[in-house]
């Protein structure tokens, strides 16, 4: 097992992507302390997790922009555990249903900033400390394909996620000589519950979301939250010990090579989502 | 090493350039991981110590001798696998070496020998088993590279040419193969502790530009090769992930 006798806290880890990298995390035997603004659903997947033989815990309600809430967890893990190995930053979002320049208020870009930027920020300062006496960490965060490959166009979301890439350079710059590492996963489109604010699920999403993949991704499918639990772990475990400071992209191709079939941004689909 | 958990089992993989360095940690890993491995290089006799070792471990391996720098043992190798196994899942493309020079001193026959070696045995193996792996609509190549492909260090103009060159064509390949069930990534490692480096008079130097403060080792090089060819990066194609310590961010 890879994860073996590890803590991790994985915030946004009650849905989609956090969820899938809770449940590989506690398969690979580390215990994995679910940090989520729905504190219901994060007990759920913890139960889940205990009752097939895992480890978890959800201790409070964390809003990730609210550090008080995050300072709370911690000391809650540390007293149970005693450290903190892994920090997984998944939890993100973005508010107004649109990003265009056109469409765009400072209402929505501050929030959103707020989420995704301080929202990356605010738990690592508080696992560093810990991470710092042990000489050991490892903390992925999460960018978004569109923040330097934008297929559609959400301003805030984007311009928070390329500022968690330069922020993710730097700590990792700062923090490996202290055996802590720092990388950043950029998905590309990814079915999980993200996609329920944009369009209900049903036959319609789901003949929508095929024509876009094979539009749009090289691999010619969409993305599902266990396709980056896969690189979660792999940034998490000793598999990836002499890599820090890097973005991966996971997209199915998407950042690194160019579908041939690439036209979203001035395409029906595109209308469809940015209505 | 602490982490088998058979993510390998049954495929059949090549490892070029694996009677050493990155190469053989490689093979014995993707062993470990239970894979059929063919270990391949000029050197027969580091190639069945390789072999031997995995067999030890319980792993199941052959050697199967190339220089790389010819064609017809490119097909040899490839065929033989074929012929053994019956299947080719995963392509480590790996044998190279590191040439540095002032770069009014590179001549014809260094282009020609390290362009042979460097790039087009890479091309020429991935040409050779595409076909293969197209027919199962299922393959897993990884090309390892350099950081040079991407950082510039004096005299290494040939080196960062070919290096840049070899991680650019995988992009290709990959986009082409992509809806095809062939993944097709790159590793760039940064300053790896080899036999390629012992004696480098540069090394020392190299340390103190790494923010990790060391070299890597080829086992931790070998093991982001093992995530680029498992079910762990499921969802990832013309990639060029960089194991450098550090040295260049994203």
């Amino acid at each position: 097992m890879l994860l073996k006798e590890k803590i991790a806290i994985v915030t946004g880890g009650a849905k989609g992507m956090g969820e899938a990298t809770c449940k590989r995390f506690a398969e690979q035997g580390a215990t994995v302390i679910i940090a989520d603004l729905d504190l219901d659903i994060a007990q759920k997947v913890a139960a889940n997790i205990n009752a097939s033989g895992g480890k978890a815990r959800a201790y409070n309600r964390v809003d990730v922009t609210d550090t008080s809430t995050i300072k709370d967890l911690v000391v809650s893990a540390i007293e149970e555990f005693g450290r903190i190995d892994i920090l997984i930053n998944c939890a993100g979002g973005t508010f107004g249903a649109n990003g265009t320049s056109e469409n765009i208020n400072m209402k929505d870009w501050n929030k959103t900033i707020e989420l995704n930027l301080n929202g990356t920020l605010n738990p690592i300062m508080e696992v560093l400390p810990h991470m710092k006496k042990q000489n050991y960490g490892k903390i992925v965060n999460f960018s978004s394909m569109g923040a330097f490959n934008a297929y559609t166009v959400v301003l805030h979301y984007h311009a928070a996620k390329g500022a968690v890439e330069s922020l993710t350079h730097n700590l990792a710059f700062e923090l490996a000589p202290l055996g802590i590492h720092v990388n950043v996963i950029s998905p590309g489109p990814i079915m999980t519950p993200f996609w329920d604010e944009l369009m209900p699920p049903g036959p319609e999403r789901d003949q929508f979301t095929v024509a876009l993949a094979k539009k749009e991704v090289p691999m010619q499918r969409m993305g599902t939250p266990e396709d980056i639990a896969g690189v979660c772990l792999f940034l998490a475990s000793n598999l990836s010990d002499y890599v820090t400071g890097q973005k991966i992209n996971v997209g199915g191709g998407m950042g690194n090579i160019i579908s041939h079939n690439s036209t979203f941004l001035s395409s029906d689909e595109n209308k469809q989502v940015n209505k | 090493m602490g982490i088998t958990f058979k993510r390998l089992d049954n495929k059949v993989a090549i490892v070029t350039g694996s009677t050493s360095g990155i190469g053989e940690a490689t093979a014995k890993l993707f062993a470990a991981e239970g894979a059929k491995v063919v270990v391949c290089g000029r050197r027969k006799e580091k190639g069945e110590e390789v072999v031997k070792a995995i067999h030890t471990q319980g792993g199941e391996a052959i050697f199967i001798q190339a220089d790389m720098m010819e064609d017809k043992q490119i097909e040899n190798l490839v065929a033989t696998t074929l012929e053994t196994y019956g299947q080719i899942d995963i392509l480590v493309n790996n044998a190279g070496r590191i040439i540095e020079k002032p770069f009014v001193e590179f001549t014809k026959s260094d282009w020609n020998e390290f362009v042979t070696l460097d790039a087009y045995s890479y091309f020429r193996a991935m040409q050779l088993v595409l076909p293969h792996m197209e027919s199962r609509k299922t393959g897993n190549i990884v090309n390892v590279t350099s950081l040079a492909a991407l950082a510039v260090m004096p005299t290494h103009a040939l080196y960062s040419f070919v290096k840049a060159g070899v991680t650019h064509m995988s992009k290709v390949v990959a986009a082409e193969y992509a809806g095809k069930g062939i993944r097709v990534n790159s590793l760039l490692p940064g300053v790896v502790y080899t036999e390629m480096i012992a004696d480098n008079p540069n090394t020392p130097h190299m340390e103190k530009i790494i923010p990790m403060g060391r070299m890597s080792t080829s086992e931790e090089q070998a093991k982001t090769i093992l995530f680029l060819a498992s079910d762990e990066s499921s969802y990832m194609t013309g990639s060029s992930i960089v194991a450098d310590g550090g040295v260049r961010g994203i």
